[in-house]
C-alpha cells in the first residue's frame, strides 16, 4: 500500500519543480520578454502574480512542500484527513488562479497549467486515501 | 431433528448476522468517512475563498487604468527621474552622446513595463544623465488596440518633447493587456499629469501624417532589425553596428561598450 504514498510524492515533487522554477524566475525578473504566443511572462508580470505581496509561485513552492512533509511526517489517519485538505485548498487555489488567465488576464501560461493538474491528480490521490485506508490493523 | 443440526442451523444464523452488521458498520464508517472528506474539502475551499477575497485578489482600486477617478501613479518620480535631462523627440539625453540605446516596447507589454519600473531609473542616472548614452524610444505595437492608442499618443507628445514622462507614466500605470482601458480619458489624463503639455494639441497630433509615417518608421526599423519581442535593445557606439540585446544583457552590454 506505498505505492499510494509514493504517487503522491511523485506529484508533489514535480509541483516542487514547478513551482520552484516559477518562483525563481520571478524573483530573478529573469527574460521579461513579451513575445506573441508567451503566455507566461504576461501572467508573471500580472498584478494576479502576486497575492498580498506573496508571489503566487511562492505559495504553490511552500504549499508542495507541505504535502511532501505530511507524506514524510504524518501517519495514519491524520495525515490522510490533513493531505486532503491541503491538495483540496491547493486545487481551489488552482481552479482560481486558471480562471483569472482564461478570463480576466487572457493568457495561459503552461506552467501554471501543469501545476494545476498535478494538484487535481494529488486531490484525487488524497481522497481515495482517504475513503479507502490501506488495511486498518 | 437432532439436536446438532439445530445447533448448526443457530450458528450460521448468528454467523449471517455478525456479517450483515459488519456490512453495516462498514457502511456507516464510509458514510463517516465521504462526510468527513466533504466537510475537510468544503473547509479548505471555504479558506481559500476568504484568504483570495481578503489579501485583495491582486485588486487594482488605485489603478488609473481601471478607475478614472484614481490618482496617476509615481508622477513625482518619473519628473524627478528626467528632470533636467533634454528631451528631443524620441532621444532621451545628449545628442552627441557616445553611446545609443534604442528600445523597441509596446507600451501594454508587461515585461516592458517591468523594465521601465525597476532597470530604467538605473540606465537614466548612470548613462543617460552622465552624458554616456542616449535613450532612444522606438514604437512596435503588437499585443492589440491599445498599444497601437497608446503608441500614437506617445509620438504625438514627442512633438512635445514629453514622449518620456509619457511613456513611463503609462508604464507606472499600466492597465490589463488588451482590455480597451487606453481610452481618450485615460490618455488625457496621463498627458495631463505632465507639466507643461499641450494635452489637446497632443490628441489632435495623434492622427496627423508626422505621427502615422513615424510609427511607420519605427515599426519597419523594428522589423529590420528581426524584432520579435519586446522590450528589444540596439546598444551600440556611433558608427558601429549596434548589438540586440534583451533587458537582462542591457547593463553588461553598456559596460563592455563603455572599457
Amino acid at each position: 500500500m506505498r505505492r499510494r504514498v509514493a504517487a503522491m510524492a511523485a506529484l508533489a515533487l514535480a509541483g516542487l519543480g514547478v513551482a520552484t522554477y516559477l518562483t525563481v524566475v520571478h524573483y530573478s525578473g529573469g527574460q521579461p520578454v513579451c513575445a506573441v504566443g508567451h503566455g507566461c511572462v504576461t501572467v508573471q508580470e500580472s498584478e494576479y502574480a502576486e497575492l498580498a505581496g506573496v508571489p503566487v509561485a511562492l505559495i504553490g513552492l511552500i504549499g508542495y512542500v507541505a504535502i511532501l512533509a505530511s507524506l514524510v511526517v504524518l501517519r495514519g489517519e491524520t495525515g490522510r484527513l490533513v493531505r486532503v485538505a491541503m491538495t483540496a485548498g491547493g486545487f481551489a487555489f488552482s481552479v482560481y488562479l486558471t480562471y483569472l488567465e482564461l478570463f480576466v488576464i487572457d493568457a495561459i501560461c503552461p506552467w501554471c497549467v501543469g501545476s494545476a493538474v498535478i494538484m487535481a491528480a494529488l486531490l484525487v490521490l488524497a481522497a481515495y486515501d482517504f475513503l479507502h485506508p490501506p488495511d486498518e490493523a | 431433528m437432532s439436536k446438532d443440526s439445530r445447533e448448526q442451523r443457530r450458528a450460521q444464523a448468528r454467523a449471517q448476522r455478525e456479517a450483515a452488521e459488519r456490512e453495516a458498520a462498514k457502511a456507516a464508517q464510509r458514510r463517516r468517512r465521504l462526510q468527513q472528506l466533504g466537510g475537510v474539502v468544503v473547509a479548505a475551499v471555504v479558506v481559500v475563498v476568504a484568504v483570495v477575497l481578503i489579501a485583495g485578489g491582486g485588486g487594482s482600486d488605485d489603478n488609473a487604468a481601471t478607475d478614472p477617478t484614481a490618482t496617476i501613479n509615481a508622477t513625482a518620480e518619473i519628473q524627478e527621474q528626467l528632470d533636467g535631462i533634454p528631451q528631443d523627440g524620441f532621444t532621451l539625453g545628449d545628442p552627441s552622446a557616445p553611446i545609443t540605446i534604442t528600445e523597441f516596447g509596446d507600451l501594454q507589454c508587461p515585461a516592458c513595463a517591468h523594465f521601465s519600473n525597476t532597470l530604467m531609473p538605473r540606465i537614466v542616472n548612470d548613462w543617460v544623465r552622465t552624458g554616456k548614452a542616449r535613450f532612444q524610444y522606438r514604437n512596435f505595437p503588437f499585443i492589440g488596440e491599445d498599444s497601437t492608442r497608446l503608441a500614437q499618443m506617445a509620438l504625438a507628445l514627442a512633438e512635445q518633447d514629453r514622449m518620456f514622462d509619457f511613456i513611463e507614466l503609462v508604464y507606472a500605470n499600466q492597465g490589463a493587456e488588451n482590455s480597451g482601458y487606453a481610452t481618450d480619458d485615460y490618455l488625457r489624463r496621463i498627458a495631463g499629469a505632465i507639466p507643461g503639455v499641450d494635452v489637446e494639441r497632443a490628441m489632435k497630433a495623434r492622427e496627423s501624417d508626422a505621427v502615422l509615417d513615424r510609427l511607420r518608421e519605427d515599426q519597419a526599423l523594428a522589423q529590420s532589425n528581426g524584432v520579435d519581442s519586446t522590450p528589444t535593445f540596439l546598444v551600440g557606439r556611433s558608427g558601429q553596428t549596434p548589438q540586440k540585446v534583451d533587458a537582462t544583457q542591457l547593463e553588461s552590454t553598456l559596460a563592455q561598450l563603455d572599457s
